[in-house]
């Protein structure tokens, strides 16, 4: 099953994609070709290069980072309250029609 | 990284399951070639088939198979249960010990109950806290040489450089940075067997000693909350903890060292790259990025854990494989030009760190490092060059790097 999210690049503009659910959040936005999401580590919490924003609904849902996904974000000079990585989100039913924003490179 | 004792050993006959169409020789331990370029030996593996057999790579374990492409080199490093990392460096075997260098050698599930342990210590938190005494190592260094018209740079910057940020992120005395020098060099590069066999010898001897010390006096360094921490209730055992220092010896120098190298001579020898630093100094974060995109260091090494088939090649339990990162760094099928520095470059999707769960526990560290230091060189020291009539000396092996690299300005 998948879920309609949207995702809003670096440079501003609003791309519908489609993310299956199971999946990463992070995954669904490199397999829908947006390369520009690093992911250097490929999902292991460990390079915080898939560093996400996500709206205030879907951030009541999955809540905020907390361990070492918050320490790494820590290190982002753009990181704020909506700030997650986004290999760490599974991709589920309740979060369909999530807007999701590409944080800026470091 | 196998380093162990390679240099001794001849290529072996090859594997009967491995078809004579897929063998190639890929020495980048001792051919001239490599030594020459490490780099543009690498590329050149492009115009074979994508894995293939080299029969004098890792000889150490009788030859491997060679991943070319950053797709299947993902795909490998994110399945440990069929590629595992355990004895993929080898410094327990050149002293006739067992332990694992840890994390680097552990598999999961146990892998990642010891990374999370290791993680909070090297993350961007405490790397910003360690930035002012990173500067002020750096500096230190520069000190020596800024009033002069060049320096040999890997003797005066490349190397103690990242052997001080060890020496500070485990508490160590900075007069002990010369004997530290010598263990370096004997254990990666010494002229024989005996000598690496010796200076492994040596570290564990001090990291024992050390570990002894802080189980006694805990401070607030690495090397006591490994000794301190626990893991599944218990405290770590002895293999347990001398695997993870000896790691964080091994892991934090050399890697950085070679990557400095290469990244100032690139910056010696492209004038137009080290001016366009120096007029964008804010842009230097994401320059590291490109740097460590075209001069990846890293050679990993995983062992095949049951027959499989891997994208149509048939690979045998106990087949080693390797991986050379800058394969995966300079693949064209994902990177324009990929030889090419370009700083605006986007999508930077090296493997200067690795992938997977053992993407490099010190990158963020070690990025910090080099810009540091690129920032630092940038605004004290005027445009430099390599010394007129010097030769460039360059290694590859386990981890490709510089040896000799003379600098001068005006």
């Amino acid at each position: 099953m998948t879920i309609s999210v949207t995702l809003v690049r670096q440079d501003g503009s609003e791309h519908a994609i489609e993310a299956v659910e199971g999946e990463s959040v992070m995954a669904a936005i490199r397999d829908a070709g947006f390369d520009e999401l690093l992911a250097l580590c490929g999902g292991s919490c460990s390079c915080a290069t898939c560093h996400c924003f996500f709206d205030d609904a879907t951030m009541a849902k999955v809540g905020p980072a907390t361990g070492d996904e918050a320490d790494l974000l820590g290190g982002s000079s753009s990181s704020g309250p909506n700030s997650r990585l986004s290999c760490q989100i599974k991709v589920s039913p309740e979060l369909a029609g999530m807007r999701v924003t590409i944080a800026p490179e470091d | 990284m196998s380093y162990a004792a390679e240099l001794e050993r001849p290529a072996t006959a090859v594997p009967a399951h491995v078809p004579p169409e897929l063998v190639f020789s890929f020495n980048h331990t001792d051919s001239p070639e490599a030594r020459q370029d490490p780099y543009r030996f690498a590329v050149k593996q492009y115009d074979r088939p994508d894995i293939f057999w080299s029969p004098d790579t890792n000889r150490t374990h009788g030859g491997s198979w060679i991943i070319t492409r950053a797709e299947d080199m993902r795909e490998v490093l994110s399945d440990p249960q069929h590629f595992s990392s355990k004895g993929q460096v080898g410094f327990a075997a050149l002293i006739g010990e067992k332990w694992s260098m840890l994390p680097i050698e552990y598999d999961p599930p146990v892998h990642k109950q010891f990374r999370e342990l290791l993680n909070p210590i090297l993350y961007p938190r405490v790397v910003s806290k360690m930035t002012e005494g990173v500067r002020q190592r750096a500096n230190d260094l520069i000190d020596k040489f800024a009033d002069k018209s060049g320096c040999e740079f890997m003797h005066a910057f490349g190397t103690p450089f990242p052997i001080s940020i060890f020496m500070q992120l485990m508490g160590l005395p900075m007069e002990q940075m010369s004997t530290f020098l010598v263990w370096e060099e004997d254990l990666l590069r010494g002229a024989s067997l005996e000598r690496r066999t010796a200076a492994a010898k040596s570290i564990r001897l001090y990291l024992d000693t050390l570990a002894a010390e802080r189980r006694k006096n805990p401070t607030d360094d690495l090397a006591s909350l490994v000794v301190t921490s626990k893991i599944d209730g218990r405290l770590w055992t002895d293999d347990e903890v001398i695997g993870a220092l000896f790691l964080f010896f091994v892991g934090g120098l050399d890697t950085v060292a070679s990557s400095l190298g290469f990244i100032f001579e690139h910056l010696a020898t492209h004038p137009e790259h080290q001016q366009w630093l120096r007029d964008n100094l804010n842009e230097i974060p994401h320059a590291v990025e490109e740097l460590l995109r075209r001069y990846s260091v890293v050679t990993a090494c995983r062992q095949v854990t049951e027959d499989t088939v891997f994208r149509g090649v048939t690979m045998k339990k106990g087949d080693w494989v390797s991986l050379t990162q800058a394969h995966g760094s300079l693949d064209p099928r994902e990177f324009d030009n990929p030889l090419e520095v370009d700083f605006k470059r986007k999508g930077v999707r090296h493997f200067a760190f690795s992938f997977g769960p053992h993407f490099c526990i010190g990158s963020h560290l070690a990025r910090r490092e080099i810009a540091v230091a690129l920032q630092q060189w940038l605004t004290r020291i005027p445009p430099f060059r390599v010394r007129e009539g010097t030769e460039v000396v360059r290694h590859a092996g386990g981890v490709f790097g510089i040896e000799h690299l003379e600098l001068a300005w005006d």
